[in-house]
Parts: C-alpha cells; sequence; structure tokens
C-alpha cells in the first residue's frame, strides 16, 4: 500500500465540521510503523476536516509521540507487545493518544513529566521553543528532547502525562480552529 | 552532483559553482537517531567547504518531513558552522507551516554578520507527492 499526502488547496479551509470519531489501533513497535501511521493519520485528517495543515500538525504529533514510545517503551521484559495509538475527534480538538509499556522506576516516566513542567514554565510554548534550541546549541548533551517541545509549539497543543501501572500514556489536544493566533 | 541517501532522505550536493557547496534536501527525514548518518556526512561537507573556501546553501524546499532528532542534528550543525566560521545560507519554503515555524525560530543564530542567513523561498514548486514506501 502507499499513501501520499495531499495536494495544498489554495482555499482557505472550511470551518471546522461538527464531526466525532475515535480511532484505535494496537501497533507493533517497529520503527517504520511511525511514518505509515503519520501519514495514515495525516489522510484521515484531511479527509474529515478538508484543512491541510491541520491534518499536517497532527501527523507531526502523532509521529513525534510514536518515536518516543517506540525509543522508551519496555519491550523487553514480558509485558505488553504493542502501544496503543487513539486518535478521536470533534470539531473542536483532535485528542492524540499513545500508551506503551513502562518499567517500574523508569525515568522516561519522569523525563516526560519533567519536560511538560519545563514547557509550562515559559510565557509561551514559543519560548519554550526557542530555549529548547538555544540548549541543543550551546550545551549539546546527546539527547535531543525536542519532541514534545517542537508538538507543544507546532501543534499548537497541550500535554498531558498520565503514568499507570507499567504503562505510560501520553496525550496531546490539537484544537481545530483559532491555531494560527496560538503560536 | 553527488547524492546521498539516507533511507528516505536524499541530500543532493552540488560543487559546481565556484565559491559555492549547494545541499539541497529531498525526501523525508525520519532516521531513528539521524545523527549517526548526518554528522559523518557534515563533517565531510564542511571539509570541502573549509579547504576550497565555498559558503555552504542548504535548500530545504522539497524536503517532505523531518522529525524532532533532525531538527536537533541541524541546530547543532548550524552552530558548528557558526565556530568554524563558515558561511551558511538556508532556504526554505514558507507555504509550509512546519517548516516556517521552524526556520522562523533558528533566525536566532542569525548575528548579522554574514555568517548565517535564512531565507524563504515561495516561487519553488511545491515538493511532489511522496510516496511510504
Amino acid at each position: 500500500m502507499t499513501m501520499s499526502e495531499p495536494r495544498r488547496s489554495t482555499q482557505p479551509p472550511p470551518p471546522a465540521p461538527p464531526v466525532s470519531f475515535h480511532l484505535e489501533l494496537p501497533i507493533e513497535p517497529e520503527w517504520q510503523n511511525v511514518d505509515l501511521l503519520r501519514l495514515a493519520i495525516l489522510n484521515c485528517l484531511h479527509a474529515v476536516f478538508g484543512d491541510p495543515e491541520l491534518s499536517e500538525s497532527v501527523g507531526i504529533v502523532t509521529s513525534e509521540l510514536l518515536e518516543n514510545a517506540i525509543k522508551y517503551g519496555d519491550w523487553g521484559h514480558g509485558g505488553a507487545r504493542f502501544l496503543l495509538l487513539s486518535a478521536r475527534g470533534s470539531g473542536n480538538s483532535v485528542i492524540v493518544e499513545v500508551a506503551s509499556p513502562v518499567r517500574d522506576g523508569s525515568p522516561h516516566v519522569a523525563n516526560i513529566a519533567g519536560t511538560i513542567d519545563w514547557i509550562r514554565k515559559f510565557p509561551t510554548a514559543r519560548d519554550a521553543y526557542v530555549a529548547r534550541m538555544r540548549a541543543i546549541a550551546e550545551q549539546p548533551d546527546g539527547l535531543s528532547r525536542m519532541g514534545l517541545v517542537r508538538i507543544a509549539y507546532e501543534g499548537p497543543c497541550e500535554i498531558e502525562a498520565l503514568p499507570e501501572s507499567g504503562m505510560m500514556r501520553v496525550r496531546a489536544t490539537i484544537p481545530t480552529v483559532g491555531r494560527d493566533s496560538m503560536i | 552532483m553527488t547524492r546521498s541517501v539516507f533511507g528516505d532522505l536524499t541530500i543532493e550536493v552540488d560543487d559546481s559553482v565556484a565559491g559555492i557547496l549547494r545541499l539541497d534536501w529531498r525526501g523525508k527525514s525520519n532516521h531513528r537517531q539521524p545523527d549517526t548518518v548526518l554528522a559523518p556526512f557534515f563533517a565531510d561537507i564542511t571539509s570541502r567547504a573549509v579547504s576550497g573556501q565555498r559558503a555552504l546553501e542548504m535548500h530545504f524546499e522539497q524536503l517532505e518531513f523531518f522529525n524532532s532528532s533532525t531538527i536537533t542534528a541541524i541546530i547543532q550543525y548550524v552552530k558548528d558552522l557558526r565556530d568554524r566560521k563558515v558561511k551558511l545560507t538556508v532556504t526554505f519554503d514558507g507555504r509550509h507551516r512546519w517548516q516556517k515555524i521552524f526556520f522562523d525560530a533558528l533566525c536566532i543564530f542569525d548575528k548579522g554578520d554574514g555568517l548565517f542567513t535564512i531565507q524563504s523561498n515561495t516561487l519553488a514548486p511545491p515538493p511532489p507527492s511522496s510516496a511510504s514506501k
């Protein structure tokens, strides 16, 4: 199967339609699935909302959350062998959630919560984004830590960390309208 | 012209114009650890720029996507080139919201000394539809 990015239109996007959908997918933690799902979500959202910029942003949010889950999930200790991708939407927002197994005491849980807290300390997500860029340039530590900062700004989206027993669920809520006024 | 392929990403290097080394990014930069493949490539490009006294031009108009790890690699390379006093011009397609957001913010590294400049090119043809393989 091949999947393409939708063609851009010069027409302004139509107002958000009164939609309601919920998609839930168990995914094997294989790296090539990240781009397959980015494009799948991008194309689904473009078909639903008719807004190429919104669908592209949700695709980016999805891919960054999946990358983190695959990189830092606990895939070798007999726990769940799948991560769970959920996308649900209405006329006002799209919520993307990715749940993945984590070991008790995993630093990944604290890292996610710490990054979200760090982003919230800034007046705007753009300020956090620029601060992270400066840190990457001036104090490279071998870690990107850019994924959540990027989607907070680019989405733009509200990010929540929802740890459960043996699982880490990360939720991003992207508004479907008024997004450019938020960046 | 030479072409380097890193998974879904291709970077074409053109040294046919005197004093210029032009890099065109095409496709998708979605490697799990892009720094592991891009760092040696960048090191070679820097060496060629320094030894040949060439300025670098990096074009992203035809790039369809990059992940956040690629963003990190680009930021570090921009910083490295500045430290080595290699002149760099970056061109992007401002019609792509994701490109505009990143490259607008990258302007923080433009110190007005001519070493690093960013420009938006909206006249280039849009990137072709990509097929995931």
